[in-house]
């Protein structure tokens, strides 16, 4: 009863999306006020009905009920409770609903929370939400109902995808989705905007907050994504450029760029069409993504399960949002104010040159992820594009954008000073030098890339908080005085050298674990002692353990640093006995930011030997710290509440006349 | 009917959510959206005193900013007053709406649940649905035992008892486990040989594969009047269609197995399978539609022996009865129609349903599979031919209106 209720429930936010869908859109249209307030009581309405229908199939999950189709397909008695509850997502049909059931969460704040928004904007793009909200419950109501039943009903599943079975599904498709989701909101304000035909003075105020915190999930979610391939998939990689990861990561360099454009749109007035634009495109991108990873066009372990039927009715509504709001973009783009003016060297320029190198960096990498799905429906060849094509022109692309991006914060709104922001920049210049000059005489061999590489991040690390450090004025100020200024300024500002510090440390880790990681792969006997990143690792034997649905080989090295014990570590190749399927738990060792990976390969049929890769990293847990100080950076800019007004600077010349007399 | 319940409280309470709003007595006129811009810029201006009064921004920037604040809540209060209110919908389109809410959003509904949903299906949640047979106390005897063998792998008794219960409990892949161990320890018997060639059985989805055929034979060997091996073997033989030589076997069955035997309606509908198959091979003639078989053999679950619960102990559940087989067997079907449910794309898969279904006697099922088979692959694929090809083996054809749903 309970899993029909929440079928039931599921339904009914499909009626009740689809009656938002109109009546607020309608009422915005002729003005009545009666009829735009039915958008917030149904959005909220409609999100307590999705999370109803979820917790029903949550119910289903932990108490192993396999008279339901999902369960049965994708759970197993035997599975602990906490990935009992994890598979509810951990296939298609649950995680469309929990990303539906999110974009109603997302529905119902600002159902809940936009009260100073103006009610036509609001009405407007509730309906928008309502669009989507209705395509996607629509979507899984035909093609893929999670609350399909099962009789007779089977005594056992079929057991989750034991690389599923960790503790990162409980983390990486939640916050993926609040990220994917949350741009819908920027998408449905930038939809709503084109439908009025005007952007009001809260547009921005309210899409800024937006998109910041869903970029903050969606950082979040791809560098735990990124860590749970490290260490699950025993390979030892952390980014391997597959179409899924590509799928990510677009909205999220879209979305950054959205991220920067709505900052000049909120303090400027400036840029309101292009940030529109990239509002559409951001969202499109998700879509996009989820299309890829969901339609079965692309095979990897995010494919559940494939279906042409989905796959159709995915890009049905994948052309009808992103072709109907660039077509209505077209139509109204041109009857939209256009905001305020600014010279190329500001600090509005010098985002619109981020904006440039972002979108750019989205676009190669959308051609690198679709060209081979294009070739192969042409009836091409069947290619793959990997890391080469993208080190060849993602990495180009980014240099230039990373060495601009302290200018950026130093340069004043309206109209700049690049050569005081240049000479501003010493230090930073300083670290970078020595940085490069300390790689090259300490490192034997050549290593000249990898050095400007890890002086590049010294660059941006360093260059991220000149911003601050001049603001406060330590030099003349003096020290206290500093410091009372610098608890001054505003949260935005510590958010934005925050963030770009985070940058800067995850280009050290990718540096460091790219330039100067090492790799062994040998054969070991118990007793064998191999030398790997400082340590002497001794393979102490295999020994047989039994989990409670698998199996497992576990095989133990103990560590020596120099002539000091440094414990043991272990490494274990896993059999799910449900599925008869193989997993490899890689052993890691951390230390400081460099960690020792070690995964077991097959083991030689006679003799015991068994094969060892190892693998030394250095500085490679930066690169999802430097993620995760990012989205740090985020929330404490998202912390920071003010009405945000950018004040241009002074004219250097005619000191009398305030400068926003002439724009 | 409690569910019914929830569903109308459930209803009720959506349609008022939209309707309440509409109901209300009129709004006064709205201001226009101008007007809220000029709103935003005035609480700008007091954010902006607020800053020069705690002394966060110089004075030179706060007189520029106050002035661009300026220019705009000038130019939104111009507007403003331009536009003027709104007047709000007329009485005709808000019974429309009203009339929408009440009508559009219950029937919707309902009708949408009524052809999606399973009304009245209750819930069936692990621990309530092994409770009824004794389950309950299975799962933690097994659970108990499966904690002494992980400390003490080498006690064949242990896995001898445990591996029937695995195999019951449609856990094959350690049934077979189970088995095999005890066969280590302990020697072979008939019962363990037969007992690995059933979850070998059931791991391939029903189909006695070679290595499952081996072991039954292993079993006969040590006892020849183990007749659960013999079901097996004329099963064989029937799956891969050698009519000849399985109604030898399915005879044999028959009459060496007591009266009361419960698998011989299963062995009376796949004798006159293959009766039929042979005969329709003979003639040359069509196939008679398949629906027959359904009429000729008993229904599955027709004789009372074919089915109940059996509310045993776990040391009679080592002794597994004829009736559980046939459940079993059962359960297995279901389980792989519902994997070709979400994997369509399997071939052996479907015709290994196909031909269980034929097997039990389930004629309409197997033609109805063989649709939605032949309807999975495109038509001028490798697997429709094959497919088509495999049912004319079997005597199954569809007609080409029904293929498809």
């Amino acid at each position: 009863m309970i899993v029909e209720t929440g079928h039931y429930a599921l339904i009914l936010a499909l009626s009740l999306a689809l009656i938002q869908s109109v009546l607020p859109l309608v009422g915005a249209r002729i003005g009545d006020a009666r009829m735009m307030e039915t958008g917030r009581s149904t959005a909220v309405g409609g999100f307590l009905l999705l999370a109803l229908s979820f917790t029903a199939l949550v119910v289903a999950y932990g108490t192993s009920d396999f008279s339901v189709l999902n369960v049965f397909a994708n759970s197993h008695s035997q599975q602990p409770l906490i990935y009992k509850l994890t598979a509810t997502w951990g296939n298609h049909e649950g995680s469309m609903l929990l990303w539906v059931l999110i974009l109603g969460f997302f529905g119902a704040l600002v159902a809940a929370f936009g009260r100073d928004l103006p009610e036509s904007l609001r009405a407007n793009v509730l309906s928008v939400q309502a669009w989507i909200t209705s395509a996607f419950l629509l979507f899984i109501l035909t093609t893929s109902n999670p609350f399909t039943r099962l009789v007779p009903t089977p005594p056992e599943g079929q057991d989750l995808n034991p690389i599923l079975q960790d503790i990162g599904l409980a983390i990486h498709p939640p916050l993926l989705y609040l990220g994917y989701v949350g741009f819908s909101i920027a998408f449905s304000f930038a939809v709503a905007a084109l439908i009025d035909g005007r952007v009001d003075a809260a547009w921005a105020r309210w899409v800024r907050p937006w998109t910041l915190a869903a970029w903050i999930f969606l950082t979040c979610g791809i560098a735990v994504g990124s860590y749970w391939a490290y260490y699950e998939l025993g390979w030892g990689g952390w980014w391997f450029w597959d179409p899924v990861e590509n799928a990510s990561f677009m909205p999220w360099l879209s979305g950054t760029a959205l991220l920067h454009s709505a900052l000049v749109m909120e303090k400027r007035s400036a840029l309101k069409i292009w940030t529109i634009l990239l509002a559409i495109l951001t969202f499109s991108l998700s879509l996009l993504g989820t299309f890829l990873v969901r339609s079965g066009v692309l095979t990897s372990v995010h494919a559940f399960a494939t279906d042409p039927a989905r796959g159709v009715f995915i890009l049905a509504i994948l052309c009808l949002f992103i072709g109907g709001s660039l077509a209505l973009f077209a139509l109204r783009a041109s009857s939209l104010e256009t905001g305020g003016l600014f010279a190329p060297i500001s600090r509005e320029g010098s985002l619109v040159l981020n904006n440039l190198f972002l979108t750019t960096a989205a676009a190669t990498v959308l051609i690198g992820t679709l060209y081979p799905l294009f070739l192969d429906v042409l009836g091409g060849a069947k290619i793959s594009v990997g890391a080469p094509f993208f080190n060849l022109t993602f990495g180009p692309l980014m240099v230039p954008l990373l060495f601009a991006v302290p200018f950026g914060p130093l340069l004043a709104w309206k109209r700049g000073d690049l050569l005081g922001a240049a000479q501003r920049l010493y230090a930073a210049a300083g670290a970078a030098l020595l940085a490069v000059i300390l790689v090259i005489a300490f490192t034997r061999g050549v290593a000249v890339l990898a050095a400007l590489g890890i002086g590049l991040s010294a660059w941006l690390m360093v260059g991220s908080f000149v911003d601050l450090w001049e603001r406060a004025n330590f030099r003349r100020a003096g020290f206290r005085i500093g410091l009372s200024r610098l608890a001054g300024l505003p949260r935005s500002a510590f958010g934005t050298a925050i963030a770009h510090f985070g940058l800067g440390a995850t280009l050290l880790g990718i540096v460091g674990a790219s330039a100067f990681g090492t790799e062994v792969i040998t054969t070991m006997k118990p007793g064998d002692t191999v030398a790997a990143g400082g340590y002497e690792i001794r393979f102490e034997g295999l020994s047989q353990r039994t989990g409670p649905n698998f199996t497992a080989e576990v095989g133990t090295f103990r560590l020596m640093r120099g002539n000091a014990e440094s414990g043991t570590l272990e490494s274990s190749r896993r059999l799910y006995t449900a599925r008869q399927m193989p997993t490899t738990e890689a052993g890691i060792r951390t230390r400081l930011f460099s960690q020792l990976y070690l995964s077991l390969g097959d083991a030689d049929a006679n003799g015991g030997a068994t094969v060892v890769r190892i693998w030394h990293k250095p500085l490679v847990t930066l690169i999802w710290l430097g993620a995760l100080v990012m989205a740090g950076g985020g929330i404490v800019s998202l912390a920071d509440r003010r009405l945000r007004i950018g004040a241009p600077a002074r004219r250097r010349h005619g000191k009398a006349k305030p400068a926003g007399a002439t724009a | 009917m409690f569910f019914w319940v929830i569903a109308a409280a459930l209803t009720a309470l959506a349609t008022i959510a939209a309707l309440l709003p509409l109901l209300r007595s009129a709004a006064p006129a709205r201001p226009a959206a101008a007007a809220h811009d000029a709103e935003v810029y005035r609480a700008q201006l007091g954010e902006l005193n607020d800053d020069i009064a705690r002394g966060t921004i110089a004075a030179f920037e706060a007189e520029t900013a106050r002035a661009e604040i300026g220019r705009r809540l000038l130019r939104a209060s111009g507007k403003a007053a331009a536009e003027g209110a709104s007047h709000g919908a007329s009485r005709s389109t808000l019974i429309g709406a009203t009339l929408a809410v009440v009508v559009l959003l219950p029937l919707s509904s309902i009708g949408l649940y009524a052809y999606l949903g399973s009304a009245g299906l209750p819930d069936l949640p692990l621990a309530e649905r092994a409770a009824p047979s004794g389950g309950r106390d299975v799962a933690s005897l097994v659970a108990q035992a499966e904690e002494r063998l992980r400390t003490n792998p080498n006690d064949g008794q242990g896995w001898a008892v445990l591996a029937p219960i695995y195999l019951r409990m449609e856990r094959p892949m350690d049934a077979e486990r189970a088995f095999r161990n005890a066969t280590r320890l302990l020697g072979a018997t008939a019962d363990r040989e037969a007992g690995l060639g059933e979850a070998l059985t059931q791991i391939a989805g029903g189909e006695v594969t070679d290595d499952a055929r081996a072991a039954f034979e292993r079993a006969l060997a040590l006892n020849a009047s183990y007749l659960p091996a013999r079901f097996f073997l004329a099963l064989d033989l029937s799956q891969e269609n050698r009519l000849d030589a399985a109604l030898v076997a399915w005879q044999d069955l028959i009459d060496k197995s007591p009266a009361e035997a419960p698998w011989l309606p299963i062995a009376n509908a796949a004798i006159a399978d293959a009766r039929q198959k042979r005969a329709a091979a003979g003639n040359g003639a069509p196939a008679q539609p398949p629906a027959s078989i359904a009429q000729e053999a008993p229904a599955p679950g027709s004789t009372a022996a074919a089915r109940g619960p059996t509310g045993e102990d776990i040391a009679a559940a080592a002794d597994l009865s004829a009736g559980d087989r046939r459940a079993m067997i059962e359960g297995m079907v279901a389980q792989l129609a519902s994997r070709l449910k979400t994997a369509p794309n399997d071939v052996e898969g479907w015709k290994r349903l196909i031909r269980s279904y034929t097997v039990l006697g389930e004629g309409e099922k197997a033609a109805t599979a063989f649709g939605e088979a032949k309807a999975s692959f495109p038509a001028s694929s490798a697997e429709a031919q094959a497919l088509a090809e495999f049912g004319r083996e079997l005597g199954l054809s569809s007609p080409t209106g029904t293929a498809t749903q």
